[in-house]
C-alpha cells in the first residue's frame, strides 16, 4: 500500500518538475519574441500555455485523489499541500509569459537593445524560476530563501525601468504607445518574479512546515 | 513451535485422563453394585429370619442407618416402617417387588428418585405368615459418581496443562536451539541433527553460486563503469520509469550532478522540453538526435530507446533454454506492454558546429570570389566576340580581362598557399631581420600608399628573429600594411613598429582607419571574412590576407593581439618567440 502510495508521491514530483520546465521554456520562449523578434515563438508560447493548462488540472486531480484515498499526514501532507498551491502560481507564470509575448508581436519597430533592464528584469526573473525549481528538486532550503531575497531585486528593477519610460515618453512622445506597451511587460515581468517567490514560499513550507506568508 | 508442541503434549495427555477415568468409573460401579446386592441379599435374609422369631420388637430395635425396612401384610397394608410413620404410608400392594415376592417368595426391583440422582433398590421376601419384608437401599448412580468427580478431574487437567506447557516449552528450546545456532555461513561444519544434513548441503551449494554470481555480477558492473568511465560522451542509463539507473564521469560532469542522483528521475537533473519529450513514452521513435545548449556551449542528445523484448531474445539465442523463454513471456504478460530502458548518450559539438558553420561560409565565399572576376571575363570577352566593341574601346576591355585573370591568379595563388600551410609542408627555416623585411614591405607597399595619400613610417630596432621563415613573415607583415593602407582614410597614416619585449620579437602595425566593430574582431583571421558583407568591391582584397597572417604567426607559435576603435584606426600586435638570444 505505502509502496504504491511512494510511487504516486514520486509521480506527483517528476509531473511538478515538468510543469517547472514547460513555465522555463515559456519565459525563454516569451524572452525570444520580445527581443529577437521571433514571432513563430509565439504561436509556440501558446501551445504550451495550454499544455501547462493541462499539466495544471492533471496534477490537482491527482493531489485531489492521493488526499482521499491516502490521507497523508506530516511530510507527504505537506507536499501534496505544497505542490496543490505551486502549480497556481505556475499556471499563472505560463499566463504572463503568454501574455508578454501577444504584446510584443504588437510592438515592430522598436529597439530592444536600448533597454538593457528589461533584459536585465527578464534574465533576474527566469533565473528565480529556474533557482525554485532547482530548490523544489533538492530541497534546499537556502536556494528557496535566495529566491524569496531576489524578489526584492525585481521589484527594484521594476521601479527604475518605469521611471525610465516616463522620462522616455517626455522626450519622445510619439513613442509613448510602445512605452506603454513596456510597461505591462514588465509588470508581468515583475508578477513573474512574484510568482517565483510565491512558489518557493511554499517550497519553504514543504521542507520546514511552516509558511511564512507575504512580507506586509 | 512451542505452541503445537504444547497442544499435542497436551493432548494427548488430556485423553489418558478421560479414558482411564471412564474405564476406572465403569469396573469401579460395577464392582459396587455387586457387593452392594450380595450385602442387600443377606441383610434381608437376616432381617427375615429375626422378624419370624421376635416380630415387631426386631423392627422397633433396627437401627442400620443404610438400610430401610417395610414390613407389609398380605393385602399390601404397611405393618411397619423403619424411616416412615407406617399409618402415614400407601397401600403397597401394587409394588412390583411386593408382587413378586408373594408369588415367587422372594422379590426384588429398583426405581430412580424424582430427581434421578438416586436409584432406590428394593429386596423383598415373603415371611412364613405370609407377610412381606422389604428392604430398600439408596444408591448414587453413574452419572453421579462422575459428576462428583468432575472437580478432581479438573484439577488434574489443570495440573496435567501446566505441565505439557512446562515441557513444551522446554521440549520446543531444545529442539529448536540447535537449529537456531546453525551457522549457515558454513553450512557444512554443523552437526546438531543428521536429518538436516541434506538441507545443508543444498544451502552450502547455493551458496557458493549465489557468491560466483555475485562476483560474475561485479566484474561485470567494474567493467561497465571502467569503460564508460574513460568516456568523453556522457552516457546515462534509465530505466523504463525514467529513473537513472547509471551514470559515468562526464555526465556527472555535464549535469552538474554525483552520485546520489542515481535512483532519481532524469529530470531532476536536467530540465529540458524537448529532451523530456523525446524520453517520456510517448515518444515512439526508438531513436532521437537533440542539439541542446548547455552553458553556452552545444551538444548534441541521442536517445535510445531499447525494448527490453530484444535484449532478451538475444540471451535465448545465446542460452538455447526454453525455460527462459517461457518467463519471459511471463513477464510481457505481466506487464501488458513494452518495458524498456533508454540511453542517453551526450557530446559537446560546439567546435564541430562551428566549423561546419564556417565550412559552409567558406564554399560559399570560394565560389563567389573565383565567379566574380571570371563573370567580368566572360562578359569582355562575349563583347568583343561579337564586334560590339569599338575598335579603339578593345584596349580597355582587354586590359579589363588581363587584370581580372591575373586576380584570379592571385586569388588562387593564395589558396593554393593557404592549402601548403594547412597541411603543414614545413619550408626552409633561417634567421630574419624583421626591421629589413619591414623595409623591404614598405617600398613595395610606396605605389599604393602615394595614391591614397597615406604616410607609410617604419621604425624600430633590428630585431633578428631565429629559426624564422622569410617568405611568410614578408607576407604577413605585406598583408598587414596592405590592409592597413586598404583600410585607411585618405591622407591617413600607417607605422609599422619592430620591437622587443620579455624575449618575444613585437611587430606592430598601426593605422589610422576605419577600425573594426568589437564583434568582428573575432572573425577577421577566418578566410574570406569580410567585414563588408555585401561582397561589394569597395575595397580591393581577397578576403584571404589575414587567414594568411594567422597561418604565418602559428608557424612561428606566435599569438595576435588586435586593438581597435571603430573610426579612430586598429593596432595589429604579433609577438613571436624565438629570438636569437634563445638558441
Amino acid at each position: 500500500m505505502r509502496n504504491r502510495f511512494d510511487k504516486q508521491l514520486d509521480m506527483l514530483n517528476d509531473s511538478l518538475i515538468e510543469m517547472g520546465t514547460m513555465c522555463e521554456e515559456a519565459i525563454s520562449i516569451a524572452s525570444l519574441s520580445l527581443f529577437k523578434k521571433d514571432f513563430g515563438a509565439q504561436v509556440s508560447v501558446t501551445s504550451l500555455e495550454s499544455e501547462i493548462y493541462q499539466k495544471e488540472r492533471e496534477i490537482e486531480s491527482l493531489c485531489l485523489k492521493l488526499f482521499i484515498e491516502q490521507q497523508p499526514v506530516a511530510r507527504d501532507l505537506r507536499q501534496i499541500s505544497a505542490t496543490l498551491k505551486i502549480i497556481t502560481d505556475m499556471k499563472r507564470i505560463g499566463n504572463q509569459a503568454t501574455n508578454i509575448s501577444d504584446i510584443s508581436s504588437s510592438l515592430n519597430d522598436f529597439d530592444y537593445n536600448r533597454c538593457k533592464k528589461i533584459q536585465n528584469m527578464v534574465l533576474a526573473v527566469s533565473e528565480m524560476l529556474k533557482t525554485s525549481i532547482d530548490s523544489y528538486i533538492s530541497k534546499n532550503l537556502k536556494l528557496a530563501e535566495s529566491v524569496i531575497a531576489s524578489d526584492d531585486i525585481v521589484d527594484k528593477l521594476f521601479i527604475e525601468i518605469k521611471s525610465d519610460l516616463i522620462n522616455f515618453i517626455s522626450k519622445e512622445p510619439n513613442q509613448a504607445e510602445n512605452a506603454i506597451d513596456l510597461l505591462m511587460i514588465c509588470k508581468y515581468l515583475e508578477k513573474i518574479g512574484d510568482h517565483a517567490e510565491n512558489i518557493a514560499r511554499w517550497i519553504e513550507f514543504y521542507i520546514t512546515g511552516e509558511h511564512k506568508g507575504e512580507d506586509l | 513451535m512451542t505452541k503445537k508442541i504444547f497442544k499435542s503434549i497436551f493432548l494427548v495427555a488430556a485423553i489418558a485422563i478421560m479414558a482411564s477415568l471412564l474405564i476406572t468409573t465403569g469396573i469401579l460401579y460395577k464392582y459396587f453394585i455387586d457387593v452392594q446386592d450380595k450385602h442387600l441379599t443377606d441383610e434381608l435374609n437376616l432381617a427375615s429370619r429375626a422378624v419370624e422369631l421376635e416380630g415387631k420388637d426386631y423392627l422397633y430395635r433396627f437401627n442400620k442407618s443404610d438400610f430401610r425396612l417395610t414390613w407389609i401384610s398380605e393385602d399390601g397394608t404397611v405393618i411397619y416402617d423403619t424411616k416412615k410413620d407406617s399409618l402415614k404410608m400407601e397401600n403397597h400392594g401394587n409394588r412390583e417387588e411386593f408382587k413378586q415376592a408373594l408369588k415367587e417368595n422372594y422379590g426384588a426391583s429398583s426405581r430412580y428418585s424424582s430427581t434421578l440422582l438416586e436409584k432406590t433398590i428394593y429386596r423383598a421376601s415373603k415371611l412364613n405368615d405370609g407377610s412381606v419384608l422389604r428392604i430398600s437401599s439408596n444408591r448414587a448412580t453413574a452419572g453421579v459418581i462422575a459428576a462428583g468427580m468432575v472437580q478432581p478431574t479438573l484439577v488434574v487437567i489443570l495440573i496435567s496443562l501446566i505441565i505439557s506447557g512446562l515441557l513444551a516449552h522446554k521440549l520446543s528450546s531444545r529442539i529448536v536451539d540447535p537449529l537456531n545456532n546453525l551457522d549457515l555461513d558454513h553450512p557444512l561444519e554443523n552437526n546438531n541433527y543428521e536429518e538436516l544434513s541434506p538441507l545443508l548441503r543444498k544451502i552450502n551449494s547455493q551458496h557458493i553460486e549465489i557468491r560466483s554470481q555475485l562476483k560474475m555480477l561485479e566484474d561485470r558492473k567494474n567493467e561497465f563503469n571502467q569503460i564508460t568511465s574513460q568516456m568523453r560522451e556522457a552516457l546515462v542509463l534509465l530505466d523504463d520509469d525514467e529513473k537513472i539507473l547509471s551514470m559515468n564521469n562526464s555526465a556527472y560532469s555535464l549535469f552538474k550532478t554525483d552520485s546520489y542522483s542515481i535512483g532519481k528521475s532524469f529530470i531532476t537533473i536536467f530540465r529540458n522540453k524537448e529532451l523530456s519529450k523525446a524520453i517520456s513514452p510517448d515518444n515512439k521513435n526508438e531513436y532521437t538526435e537533440l542539439r541542446i545548449n548547455v552553458d553556452d556551449r552545444i551538444y548534441q542528445f541521442n536517445v535510445s530507446k531499447i525494448a527490453k523484448k530484444n535484449m532478451v531474445n538475444n540471451d535465448i539465442s545465446l542460452s538455447h533454454n526454453n525455460k527462459v523463454d517461457n518467463e519471459y513471456e511471463i513477464s510481457t504478460k505481466d506487464n501488458s506492454g513494452e518495458k524498456y530502458g533508454i540511453i542517453i548518450l551526450a557530446f559537446d559539438i560546439t567546435e564541430q558546429s562551428n566549423s561546419e558553420k564556417r565550412r559552409r561560409e567558406f564554399t560559399a565565399n570560394v565560389s563567389h570570389e573565383l565567379k566574380t572576376p571570371l563573370q567580368s571575363i566572360i562578359g569582355s570577352a562575349e563583347l568583343i566576340e561579337n564586334d560590339l566593341v569599338k575598335p579603339e574601346d578593345t584596349k580597355k576591355f582587354t586590359k579589363k580581362i588581363r587584370f581580372e585573370a591575373s586576380r584570379l591568379v592571385s586569388l588562387i595563388n593564395e589558396i593554393i598557399g593557404l592549402a601548403q600551410l594547412d597541411e603543414g609542408i614545413e619550408p626552409n627555416r633561417t634567421s630574419v631581420n624583421l626591421l629589413d623585411i619591414s623595409l623591404e614591405v614598405s617600398r613595395s607597399l610606396e605605389d599604393p600608399a602615394k595614391s591614397k595619400k597615406i604616410n607609410l613610417y617604419v621604425d624600430g630596432d633590428n630585431i633578428i628573429l631565429n629559426n624564422a621563415i622569410p617568405t611568410l613573415l614578408k607576407e604577413a607583415i605585406y598583408n598587414l600594411a596592405d590592409n592597413a593602407i586598404k583600410y585607411n582614410v585618405d591622407g591617413g597614416e600607417v607605422h609599422i613598429n619592430i620591437s622587443e619585449s620579455n624575449n618575444m620579437a613585437i611587430i606592430s602595425v598601426r593605422d589610422t582607419g576605419m577600425g573594426i566593430a568589437k564583434n568582428e574582431q573575432d572573425r577577421i583571421f577566418e578566410r574570406f571574412y569580410r567585414s563588408d558583407k555585401s561582397h561589394s568591391r569597395s575595397s580591393k582584397g581577397t578576403g584571404l590576407g589575414l587567414s594568411i597572417v594567422k597561418h604565418a604567426v602559428a608557424y612561428h607559435n606566435g599569438n595576435i593581439k588586435i586593438n581597435s576603435d571603430e573610426g579612430k584606426g586598429t593596432e595589429i600586435i604579433i609577438s613571436l618567440p624565438n629570438l636569437i638570444e634563445n638558441l
